[in-house]
């Protein structure tokens, strides 16, 4: 287990990554991929057997970002876990880059799989965990999923799927920043009782503080623990986290910051 | 004798699993109808029933094939790619896996079940994405060869099942290949295309066309991609005259991709058959003759280029 400490320094330069990122692009979600840098950042340079130097090794952990959106975070992430270079962060969404606006398996090293069109990416964290399970392997595998992507019918066939299955190595990471596009999730369409949806769907749930490190670093260990059932852990997060035009505002889905707010974000998230 | 296609299907579907471990076989509650029951029973533990879910369905299959298997997914045409179009081109065309889509059920064949169970729009979804290969078989020997054929190409396919029993067209004791379109029937007069169920009435209505001293000549396009373009190019310079008919709707099927083609590698005059609208419950032979591609609209369309 990585010392806390360090590992919050380095979720400090993600966050200052996916900024600078989504603003040299002129396009992305910032508030999307500031809500999840502990979550990624503990997942990727903690909690998950990888090895840049055997990208494809068939026992690795596997990590699906279901709300693909938030790639600038996991770009950021796996430069640091070593599978890019970190002068190509500044490539993202540029024609001929490896950094595609949403995560593509086949381009950028590291990624397991390619999203973006919301609602998949349980159905093919469960594909995987049946895959390792014919082949006798038990890795990890984690999934990410943002909480307004959960109104897509597809992400409950697919929790059906990994109890019916018995999938108790899939971990399912909900970001919970409340906020999707167009407003608040419970206004839009509410989620909530989302524990009692998953347990009663036959999960094990957590709850966690997902700006937390070390939490997050707790959570996620027992939730890989657990081997009768898939492990659901709500992570409540804030949408824009660290940068105060943003944190926890409406209106910010999908906009990047304007110049004078990048120059103050930075400050903020360098203090 | 005829015979269900589908059947072909579930035997060379166990033929896969008993000489490769990796193949794995999904299905939507419907593995009575599609055969993949037949692979189910032999292999219960690689075969995953997913229960009335298309849309998880296909993307597990994609999650297994990112690790490795070879998954064979099956339901009605009507639901793969009807249900699940997002998830076959996110999760499946897009990243280019090894993932064998066969669907059965298709086109207004399936008769009395109506409109709702009619698949006439799956050939045109499938030939909008790119690296999806696609088969239309036309009886059981193309069939049982296809799906061995799909087996050992790279990428993502479609396969396109019918319901009902048909004849053999092919001879079982050769070779058949199915990454070619095939010429039935050779004639001077009149090129017909054809694919899947309507092959059977292509060539009855190039028999009934014989008797009245036309000469129809009959081609299975029973692979639309990769597209066998030599073929399709020899035939509209032998004749000049081209129908097409599917058991599909009339956009962008089988008739539309020949069009796309000989537009520029060879303009020719070209009449498609082939559905207009939505249907309605019926026999297949009825709803054949009311939707205009009965071998009789073969004939009658042939009579009028001919003239």
């Amino acid at each position: 287990m990585m010392d806390t400490k360090e590992l919050k320094k380095k979720c400090d330069i993600i966050r200052i990554d996916a900024i600078k990122m989504t603003t040299k692009a002129e396009s992305g979600h910032p508030s999307s991929c500031l809500s999840c840098v502990e979550i990624i950042g503990v997942l990727i340079l903690d909690m998950m057997k990888i090895d840049p130097a055997y990208p494809n090794k068939a026992d690795r952990d596997r990590f699906i970002l279901s709300k693909g959106h938030a790639a600038p975070t996991y770009y950021s992430a796996l430069s640091l876990r070593g599978f890019i270079p970190r002068e190509e962060l500044g490539s993202l969404r540029d024609i001929n880059s490896r950094l595609q606006g949403h995560p593509d398996m086949n381009k950028t090293p590291g990624v397991d799989f390619s999203t973006g069109s919301l609602g998949m990416g349980l159905s093919v964290a469960n594909g995987m965990a049946l895959a390792c399970r014919l082949d006798n392997l038990s890795p990890n595998i984690f999934v990410l999923m943002g909480d307004g992507e959960l109104q897509e019918g597809q992400v409950w066939e697919a929790a059906m799927t990994s109890a019916h299955y018995n999938l108790s190595n899939v971990v399912a990471i909900v970001d919970r920043n409340m906020l999707q596009c167009d407003d608040n999730t419970e206004s839009i369409m509410s989620l909530e009782p989302l524990d009692e949806k998953f347990r009663s769907f036959g999960w094990e749930v957590f709850e966690v503080d997902g700006h937390n490190v070390g939490a997050l670093q707790n959570v996620l260990r027992k939730a890989c623990e657990v081997t009768n059932k898939p492990s659901l852990v709500i992570a409540h997060t804030k949408k824009g986290k660290g940068v105060s035009c943003m944190e926890g505002k409406n209106n910010w889905h999908g906009k990047p910051l304007l110049s004078e707010q990048y120059e103050e974000a930075i400050r903020e998230c360098s203090l | 004798m005829k015979v269900n296609v589908r059947d072909l299907y579930g035997k060379a579907l166990a033929e896969l699993g008993d000489s490769d471990k990796d193949v794995v076989v999904l299905d939507a509650d419907l593995s009575g109808s599609t055969k993949t029951a037949v692979f189910g029973k032999k292999y219960p533990d690689r075969f995953f029933n997913m229960g009335i879910c298309e849309q998880d369905m296909v993307a597990t299959a994609a999650g297994l094939a990112s690790c490795g298997k070879h998954p064979f997914v099956s339901t009605f045409c009507a639901f793969v790619p009807g249900r699940s179009f997002d998830q076959i081109r996110m999760c499946i065309a897009y990243p280019n896996l090894n993932v064998n889509l066969v669907s059965t059920h298709g086109g207004i064949s399936v008769g009395k079940d109506g409109a709702s169970h009619h698949a006439n729009e799956d050939l045109a979804m499938m030939r909008t994405l790119p690296n999806m290969q696609i088969y239309v078989p036309s009886d059981p020997v193309s069939t049982y060869a296809t799906i061995h054929h799909i087996y050992n190409e790279e990428g993502p396919s479609y396969v396109r099942l019918f319901r009902d029993s048909v004849e053999q067209i092919y001879d079982p004791n050769e070779d058949f290949n199915a990454g070619k379109s095939h010429v039935l029937r050779e004639g001077e007069d009149v090129t017909i295309f054809t694919c899947g169920y309507s092959t059977h009435d292509a060539l009855k209505a190039a028999s009934k066309l014989k008797q009245d001293n036309i000469s129809a000549q009959v081609i299975d396009m029973q692979v639309l991609r990769p597209f066998d373009e030599k073929t399709i190019v020899a035939a509209a310079k032998r004749c000049g005259r081209i129908i097409t008919v599917e058991d599909h709707s009339v956009y962008c099927g089988m008739g539309g991709r020949v069009c796309e083609y000989l537009s520029s590698a060879y303009p020719t005059r070209i009449s498609r058959l082939g559905v207009r609208s939505f249907t309605e419950s019926g026999s297949p032979k009825d709803l054949y003759i009311k939707y205009g591609i009965s071998s009789n609209a073969i004939v009658k369309k042939a009579k009028e280029l001919v003239k």
